[in-house]
């Protein structure tokens, strides 16, 4: 569903992502995690067709995001950390407004039942300025959700959530895996990704430091062995910072 | 300890801000903006710094000195009933996080927010210095002081009654209830001047110009009543007026006074002062926000959305999504504050030319005259301030990008949704205004300039706006920066906008000129052949298609240029 080929993006003389591959499959969620300024959000920001690759392919659902990004767009949904909304355009027009751009056919049937599971029926006609940071986000992740995307790439998905929105969020994540989403998944909650994941990439300066099961990872290093992903991500970030 | 601290805090952040600016400078597009700036600052202020080429010395009978009392008062009798409170209190958001938790007296943050607006009110006093019609007879050091003394006094009146105001708020019962004070006041003050206007009326009255009847007014203030009012007044403006520094030295003792009773006033004031500061502060951020968007009007969060101007079908050409919610954008911020405007305009007009003609043909014809101009401006000046379009969404590419649009598709429809919410306005004052020229009798008198209103008026104006709406935002994709929320306030970010002005009204020169030209050809190719009215049709509709063309061809570019854009190295997203 995602297949990454030797993505390098710079900046002048900074490397934010050095010659990272590595693919995802339909209904796999992959971690993506490292330390501050390792390269994540650009590399998601790569994969979205939000900044544009120095150098690699990035090819989703078998479309290049560069010579064939609304094929390619029109796969994917990108929940950023941050939800950019728009300030006169209330929930329901937000989920309207994005049936349009992605054509989505069943909106009528399909936008109740998104509000529902959102927790955002009762504010269907709420402006942004009304709602609240976890509101926002959930409004951010139903627009995502509704085109129903092959790819599914969420930068620092749970943050503003309250705990049952949480839940709901991570069982929302994995039946779209069960149901063949492929999922990226950026964060620092470290048990978190260990908990959904399927596999997990750790990047350190750009670079892929280790990918695969915890326990591949943890395996990989003898001191390592029955530890968890914390121990790993600690080991494998302090290696490669000296 | 806690003064070392903010001292601190005041003494590094005016540092770093004075650093940063400079830093800024090494960017060509700040430096570029501050050269702008300074020259036009230069150009505009230049002739009255030189102060003994151009500017007389203010004698004590000149208005500025006699009127001076009367408008500080109406200014000071605004901020008790109205309050300045929301700008006066703020504090930045930082402030109130780490200063309002921290173990700090009240005492302390008053004196703190007192201070901090002391740097700018000597800046303030600086410009007033400069821009001045008239020289001050002290030497400028002497008048800068006096000037900065008055500044203080007034600032620490205003926050004072702001800190009343907000405690009359949280105590008081009603709003009439905390108006009561202030109303006695005010209702005695001004029979006090009243007092001493209305014998003088007659004379005002029969001033042959706006000299003598100034001068008139300042011998009404002079009479007992209004001096009692306005002593104070004139005890703050005394040191700025004084003729020479012996009588300097006599004022500024009792300005001094002045300035020490409203230092106690207000760090002695029992108010709820940190919560009226954190909302103030919450306010001003928010206004803050709006205005980088580009928002004019302030939005009550309570206030339910209207509904829009019409259903968006889920499936169908995505762009048309874009042009949807850049004209509801249009509908729910812009078009109450147009169309009051427009009424307004009109009624005042309407109003005026009916009293000076008693015609009501007269009154039509004026108003069909203000609704084409409004249509003039909307049409040059609407598209620089309503940021409905891609300039508006600027700060959102992390999500626009993610669209499944091409940039030339997407771009088309910013301009086109920004096009179309001016449109249907411009559509409206159109009807408005041929309704009221043929009411004027036009219809009989000018028919053939009514058809070509009713006809090539609304085209011309659609096509004039996107254009504009075009350079618009080809400067936003170009010069993404300048028109971000990164803007600054300094004379560089003002240099930034004229050469953003002058760079616009190029571009549109450009745009005009072929298409006139060919428009031009085409007048005079059917007026040979038709006549007149004809040859001006003909001409108007070849010179639109040729704009329309040019714009098409604008737009498959700015597309391009929109998809290789990082808006990381643009600085748009961080």
């Amino acid at each position: 569903m995602l297949d990454i080929q030797h993505l390098t993006k710079s900046y002048g003389d900074t490397t934010a992502v050095d010659d990272l591959s590595f693919i995802v499959q339909p209904g796999e969620v992959l971690g993506l995690v490292g330390p501050n300024g390792a390269g994540k959000t650009t590399t998601l920001r790569s994969i979205a067709g939000i900044i544009r690759p120095t150098s690699g392919t990035i090819r989703i659902a078998g479309h290049d995001i560069v010579t064939e990004p609304v094929e390619a767009k029109r796969a994917f949904a990108f929940i950023p950390d941050e939800p950019h909304l728009f300030d006169h355009l209330t929930v329901e027009e937000h989920l309207r407004f994005v049936a349009r751009l992605y054509g989505v056919a069943d909106a009528r049937e399909r936008i109740p039942a998104l509000l529902d599971e959102m927790e955002l029926t009762e504010r269907r006609a709420a402006l942004p300025a009304a709602l609240s940071r976890g509101m926002k986000q959930k409004l951010g992740i139903a627009c995502g959700l509704l085109h129903d995307p092959k790819l599914f790439i969420l930068d620092e998905p749970l943050t503003g959530l309250d705990p049952a929105a949480i839940r709901r969020m991570k069982e929302t994540i994995l039946s779209r895996a069960r149901a063949g989403t492929a999922v990226i998944l950026s964060s620092h909650l470290l048990q978190l990704v260990e908990e959904l994941c399927s596999r997990v990439l750790v990047i350190h300066r750009g670079r892929a430091v280790a990918i695969g099961t915890v326990a591949e990872i943890a395996a990989s290093r003898p001191e390592l062995a029955g530890r968890g992903l914390e121990d790993a991500f600690l080991a494998l970030t302090e290696v490669a910072r000296t | 300890m806690s003064a070392a601290a903010l001292g601190f805090l005041l003494g590094r952040s005016f540092r770093n801000r004075v650093v940063s600016a400079m830093s800024r400078l090494r960017s060509p597009r700040y430096a570029i903006g501050a050269v702008v700036g300074i020259g036009y600052f230069v150009l505009v202020f230049g002739p009255s710094m030189n102060r003994h080429r151009v500017r007389p010395t203010l004698a004590p009978s000149n208005p500025l000195v006699t009127l001076a009392p009367l408008a500080l008062a109406a200014l000071v009798a605004w901020w008790w009933f109205r309050g300045g409170f929301q700008s006066v209190l703020a504090f930045t958001p930082a402030e109130v996080e780490f200063l309002f938790s921290a173990p700090l007296t009240r005492r302390a943050l008053v004196l703190y927010k007192l201070l901090r607006t002391q740097l700018g009110l000597v800046f303030t006093a600086a410009f007033i210095l400069i821009v001045l019609p008239v020289t001050l007879p002290l030497a400028w050091p002497l008048a800068l002081v006096s000037i900065v003394l008055a500044l203080t006094v007034l600032h620490w009146h205003q926050l004072g009654s702001s800190l009343v105001r907000a405690d009359l708020a949280e105590h008081a019962t009603s709003a009439a209830r905390r108006s009561t004070l202030p109303t006695v006041i005010f209702i005695v003050a001004l029979a006090a001047l009243l007092s001493g206007l209305v014998p003088e009326l007659p004379a005002i009255r029969a001033s042959a110009d706006v000299h003598e009847m100034l001068a008139h007014i300042g011998v009404a203030l002079q009479r007992p009543g209004p001096a009692i009012v306005l002593y104070p007044f004139h005890l703050l403006l005394a040191p700025i007026t004084a003729p020479n520094i012996a009588a300097w030295l006599r004022g500024l003792p009792a300005v001094l006074v002045l300035l020490a009773l409203h230092g106690v006033w207000v760090i002695r004031s029992d108010a709820a002062f940190e919560e009226a500061a954190a909302e103030a502060g919450r306010k001003r951020a928010e206004r803050l926000a709006n205005r980088r968007k580009g928002l004019t009007v302030q939005r009550a969060e309570s206030k339910p959305a209207s509904r829009a101007w019409f259903d968006l079908a889920p499936t169908g050409r995505p762009g048309v999504a874009i042009v949807w919610k850049n004209v509801l954008v249009f509908m729910r911020e812009f078009r109450p504050a147009f169309l009051a405007l427009a009424v307004l305009a009109i009624a005042v007009v309407y109003v005026l030319v009916l009293v000076s003609t008693h015609s009501v043909r007269s009154g039509a014809i004026m108003a069909a005259g203000v609704l084409a101009g409004l249509i003039v401006i909307s049409t040059i000046m609407s598209p620089i301030g309503l940021r409905n379009d891609l300039r508006g969404d600027l700060r959102r590419m992390e999500l626009l990008r993610t669209y499944p649009l091409r940039g030339r598709e997407l771009v088309a429809s910013e301009i086109l949704g920004a096009t179309a919410s001016l449109a249907l306005m411009q559509a409206g004052l159109l009807v408005l205004a041929i309704a009221s020229a043929i009411l004027g009798g036009l219809g009989h008198e000018h028919p053939t300039l009514l058809v070509l209103a009713a006809v090539a008026g609304l085209p011309f104006a659609v096509t004039a706006t996107a254009a504009q709406y075009t350079v618009q935002n080809a400067i936003a994709l170009f010069f993404p920066a300048w028109v971000s929320d990164t803007v600054p306030a300094g004379i560089d970010g003002m240099g930034q906008r004229i050469v953003m002005m002058l760079g616009s009204i190029v571009l549109l020169v450009l745009i005009a000129l072929p298409a006139g030209i060919v428009g031009a050809l085409a007048f005079l190719a059917a007026d040979l052949i038709s006549g007149g009215t004809a040859g001006a049709v003909a001409g108007a509709v070849v010179a639109a298609v040729g704009v329309w063309g040019e714009l098409a061809g604008a737009i498959v570019w700015l597309g391009r240029v929109y998809d290789r854009l990082d808006p990381v190295e643009a600085g748009i997203v961080t």
